[in-house]
């Protein structure tokens, strides 16, 4: 699964650090998020999406069908 | 006055431009859990030792289970306390050790049947924690 969370948080000039600490997961998992290696749960997809105050479907797209975890 | 208190409430709730953060996630050489398995093995280490070495009573190769079941709590505690990332990397970890452990305790089965040898059973559950660590660095790399 893609998704736009690198550049979401760019926007904002947030460090990992900064954004792992607004959503309280460890910085591993926004990385781990950001590079497409782990798909989120649903409610850490909809934290991310309230946190960045956008739909959660403009966040996150479908990619090639491989869930990456 | 209200409206003008509460849009300055609200804006400093506001996203700001660079967030800092008092999270800490400490060292994992400083984590209760790491320390009480170093406490844990040294114990093993001491009471056997002891009992093969000096004239000690019995009830001393019990004193182990104790840094033992501390360490089994911090453990529970600090997977409790994990992010969901974390736990499914552990949660992977867990599986990936049983699975081995189950090849290991038939492999062990075979030798004995087969008369080639006496397997060190008493072994399995330090393999099971051998591989758990194993399957933990290979998984937390994965996701790094």
């Amino acid at each position: 699964m893609k998704n736009r969370l690198r550049v979401l948080r760019a926007e904002r000039e947030w460090s990992q650090a900064d954004l792992a600490g607004r959503l309280k997961v460890s910085r591993q998992t926004v990385n781990a998020i950001e590079t497409g290696k782990y798909d989120p749960s649903l409610p850490l997809a909809f934290a991310i999406a309230r946190l960045f105050k956008q739909p959660i479907e403009t966040i996150f797209e479908p990619g090639d069908g491989k869930s990456a975890g | 006055m209200l409206d003008i208190l509460s849009n300055m409430l609200y804006s400093v709730d506001e996203v700001p431009k660079v967030m800092t953060t008092n999270r800490t996630f400490p060292s994992r050489f400083t984590r209760p859990v790491f320390l009480w398995a170093v406490a844990a093995a040294l114990t093993e280490i001491l009471v056997t030792w002891l009992m093969v070495h000096r004239q000690v009573p019995r009830w001393l190769g019990l004193l182990p289970v104790l840094p033992f079941m501390i360490f089994f709590a911090a453990m529970v505690r600090s997977v409790l306390k994990m992010d969901e990332m974390q736990k499914r990397i552990c949660l992977e970890s867990a599986s990936i050790a049983f699975l081995l452990t189950l090849i290991i305790t038939a492999f062990f089965g075979g030798i004995e049947q087969a008369g080639i040898g006496r397997p060190p059973w008493e072994e399995v559950g330090g393999f099971m924690m051998l591989l758990w660590a194993g399957a933990y660095a290979v998984s937390a790399w994965r996701y790094r």
